[in-house]
């Protein structure tokens, strides 16, 4: 606190408060003081003395008039006990006059002038009775006079009354101290308002300094920190001039604040006065505009926590060639918002950026898979090819829907992720309605398809190889078996049979898939066993299998195999197995994918059945409805599983091999399906004697 | 004839008077014992009380009457003036308003009438029987004492 800098002898003629100086004030105030109190002084002194004046007088009067009126009455009633001496008659006749305080003496002498009745004292009653009758004696504080007492022209006797002056002399006595009192209190009460004065002007002036003082060093400090904020804003003013993101501040009925970026002037024009964000933004992205909008509301609603509506709000809008991401960041008022601030990023080049490396990743990926398996690889571009290629025109809905299922499994397995992704895009588009695909969507998947194609061409070459793979050991039990005299018809059969692809290759592309999926679902590393036999498939033929085999793994993976933990918990080992099996029996081909994992929840199957209105009596109904489009015992979709789609598209590709689906499911000890096709020429090579497991993935 | 019919109209009075002693106490007009005044006539009596200067035994008389409301004074304005009090009241008023005399002082009491009789010279008024004392002395009314049966000045 700043202390004024004036001693006290100057306050006195201190600054000038509203055209008086506080000593002038001061002055001006004790006159009118003295004045005020002299005045009243006066008037009731004035006051004092005219009642003393006028009232004197008439108190003086009415004594004596109570002295002779008196003693008149008293001799009229006292008449009789005087005219026979009775003492007690003229007592009881002195009545009320013997009880006024005014009444000094009564005195009542029959006709010879004895005292036969008297009530106070008085020093002598003589004077009064040397007097003429009813004619008033003053003596020293009395007033007296005395009457006949006279009947039928008799005087029977006299009575004198002695009224006191001692009230009029009270009177004037009093009158005299309120008088000399007022006075008094008159010059005592301005001597003390002129203290008072003195005090509080001086006070008041003191105050006024300080005040004056505090004024001065508050002008100075305003000043400085106007030239503070003027400087802090003119630099944030450069920053918000300058900087590559937007800052926005809006009220909670969306009303843009005028401090903003520069840049989003730069982006979105200028917006009007009072225009809101949602309509400023809304004219580039009007659905971003409608969500933005929901979401204010419920935050200005208050039902829900700040922090929720928020995260609800929509992050990303494109205008025009741009994407720009927002950020928001309430600002509160204790526990209430008051403001959000957003935060505008132009992410057009980070996503061009992310978009190229991620392509890049992908297109590592995709080298490392076809380094390892190019022919695979081949047949997978072949097939996904011919799918993406049936989406080009509108066909059965459902049919479209299995393809884009099968696509997104198979590019996953392949690493190509980015086509995957956009498949899964597609499919959660279309989740709402059963419609077919738009247009739209056929134009996208194909074109990103050719795009992807188009990339892998670079890598893979524009030629394939046109070769058969053989295992030394294979072709040692081939040579071996020439040696001892294979006959010509059945050697024919075996090379013939080597144009075929090995079920295991197949097994084991399902196995790493398998594998990579589980890491990445934090399932562990699976242990993938592969029994095969050397079986041997047409590769045109079998390929609508394989590929939709993809989605057999993915629910084992996603939906069978339980977390590690639960796996320990359940007295499993940690490490989950995955085994993939293709036998020969009894004419017959069999390949099944067994797990061991949590089993189906058959109840779960049922429920989910009945409510699409299939038949869920039987294990047999439950199994089929395992297989119909839409049904999903998974209570959450990802983009690994849980559309319902998969089985169904498994199911008819089976269907199309002339093959037969079997479940076997057991709850904590894993499931086991089985996949049962007639055996038909050249699909066997029998060469290789079974061996049970005889490939592992580790 | 006629003065049967006198005789029995006075017997009737007699017997009207003699009922009428039955009903009060005899009120005995009195004065100062010695007083002249011996005798006084009913209408000298009614004078006085009315306020006319009256004479007797050598001095105007002074008339005193019992208190206003009791048997005394009520009987004496029945038997001497012939009127009830609220005749006697309208007449004093009467005479107020005239500028004429007033009406004769009332005492308190009969001890007071005894003794305002005994010492006040001129002084006339009345008692009962039983309050007659030995400093004042009784009065004829037309010549009939209090003793006389025919005495009917009584207590109403």
């Amino acid at each position: 606190m700043t202390q004024s800098s004036q001693t006290p002898a100057e306050i006195g003629s201190g600054p000038v408060t509203g055209g008086f100086s506080i000593r002038r004030l001061r002055t001006l105030i004790l006159i009118a003081l003295v004045a005020g109190v002299a005045v009243f002084t006066g008037v009731m002194f004035t006051l004092v003395q005219s009642l003393s004046e006028r009232f004197g007088p008439q108190v003086a009067a009415d004594l004596e008039w109570r002295a002779a009126r008196g003693a008149q009455e008293l001799a009229k009633t006292a008449d009789v006990g005087l005219a026979v001496s009775d003492t007690a008659m003229v007592k009881e006749a002195f009545g009320a006059y013997a009880e006024s305080s005014d009444v000094q003496a009564i005195v009542a002498v029959d006709a010879q002038g004895q005292v036969v009745a008297s009530h106070g004292q008085i020093a002598s009653i003589d004077p009064v009775f040397a007097a003429r009758p009813m004619t008033l004696v003053h003596g020293d504080g009395y007033v007296a006079s005395w009457a006949p007492a006279v009947i039928e022209g008799n005087q029977v006797g006299k009575v004198a009354l002695v009224v006191s002056t001692h009230r009029l002399s009270d009177a004037q006595g009093v009158l005299s101290r309120v008088s000399d009192t007022t006075l008094v209190a008159g010059l005592a009460g301005a001597l003390l308002g002129a203290l008072v004065i003195l005090f509080f002007t001086r006070q008041v002036s003191i105050r006024d300094h300080q005040l004056n003082d505090y004024a001065h060093n508050l002008e100075a400090k305003v000043e400085t920190r106007t030239r503070e904020l003027d400087e802090r804003n003119r630099g944030m003013r450069v920053v918000l001039d300058n900087v590559a993101q937007g800052f926005l501040t809006i009220d909670l009925d969306g009303a843009l604040a005028s401090e903003r970026s520069a840049i989003v002037d730069r982006w979105f024009g200028a917006p009007g006065p009072g225009v809101t964000f949602a309509a400023y933004i809304g004219r580039r992205a009007p659905d971003f505009a409608t969500w933005f909008e929901l979401g204010l509301e419920g935050m200005r609603d208050g039902f829900l926590p700040a922090e929720l509506c928020i995260a609800q709000m929509p992050r990303r809008f494109t205008a025009g060639e741009s994407t720009f991401e927002v950020e928001y960041s309430p600002i509160m008022r204790g526990e209430v918002p008051e403001r959000i601030l957003l935060i505008v990023s132009d992410v057009t080049e980070r996503m061009v950026r992310e978009r190229a490396e991620r392509e890049q990743r992908e297109m590592v990926a995709l080298f490392q898979r076809i380094t390892a398996d190019r022919a695979g690889f081949d047949e997978f571009l072949d097939e996904a090819s011919a799918l993406v290629g049936s989406l080009a025109s509108a066909g059965d809905p459902v049919v479209e829907r299995r393809t884009i299922h099968t696509l997104k499994g198979n590019c996953a397995i392949y690493g190509l992720e980015s086509y995957a992704a956009l498949c899964h895009e597609a499919e959660t588009e279309h989740a709402e309605h059963a419609g077919p695909i738009t247009a739209e969507w056929r134009t996208r998947l194909t074109d990103a398809w050719r795009d992807a194609v188009a990339r892998l061409a670079r890598l893979v070459g524009g030629s394939r190889r046109n070769a058969v793979e053989v295992e030394f050991a294979e072709l040692a039990r081939v040579v071996d078996k020439v040696r001892q005299g294979l006959a010509g018809r059945e050697l024919a059969a075996v090379l013939t049979g080597w144009s075929h692809e090995p079920v295991a290759r197949r097994f084991e592309r399902l196995g790493n898939h398998a594998v990579s999926l589980a890491r990445r679902l934090g399932k562990g590393d699976v242990e993938i066993a592969i029994v095969d036999d050397g079986i041997r498939l047409d590769t045109a033929r079998w390929a609508p299998f394989w590929s939709a085999m993809v989605h057999a793994v993915r629910n084992a993976v996603d939906h069978g195999i339980e977390p590690p933990e639960q796996r320990v918990r359940g007295g499993k080992s940690a490490r989950p197995k995955l085994t993939f099996t293709a036998t020969r029996a009894r004419g017959r081909l069999l390949i099944s994918v067994a797990d061991d994992g949590g089993g189906i929840d058959w109840e779960a199957v049922r429920v989910k059945a009945r409510e699409a209105g299939l038949p869920a009596e039987s294990q047999a109904d439950l199994e089929q409805a395992l297989f119909s489009d839409g049904l999903s015992t998974a209570r959450v979709t990802t983009d690994t599983s849980g559309r319902g789609v998969g089985m169904g598209a498994l199911r008819e590709a089976v269907a199309a091999l002339g093959g037969s689906v079997e479940i076997e499911s057991t709850a904590g000890a894993g499931t086991v399906v089985r996949y049962r096709f007639p055996e038909a020429d050249g699909q066997i090579l029998p060469l290789r004697p079974p061996t049970q497991p005889n490939f592992h993935i580790a | 004839m006629k003065i049967a019919i006198a005789s029995i109209v006075i017997a009737l009075c007699m017997v009207s008077g003699a009922l009428a002693h039955a009903d009060g106490k005899k009120l005995v007009v009195v004065v100062a014992k010695g007083s002249s005044l011996t005798n006084i006539s009913r209408d000298d009596l009614k004078r006085c009380y009315l306020g006319e200067p009256v004479s007797g035994g050598g001095k105007t008389l002074v008339p005193f009457n019992a208190a206003n409301g009791t048997p005394d004074r009520t009987g004496f304005d029945k038997a001497v003036l012939g009127m009830s009090p609220e005749e006697v009241g309208r007449f004093w008023v009467d005479r107020k308003v005239r500028g004429q005399s007033g009406a004769p002082r009332a005492l308190p009491s009969a001890a007071h009438m005894a003794k305002v009789a005994a010492k006040f010279p001129g002084a006339i008024g009345y008692l009962t029987e039983d309050q007659l004392t030995s400093d004042i002395q009784a009065v004829q009314v037309d010549g009939v004492p209090y003793t006389d049966a025919r005495y009917n000045i009584v207590t109403q």
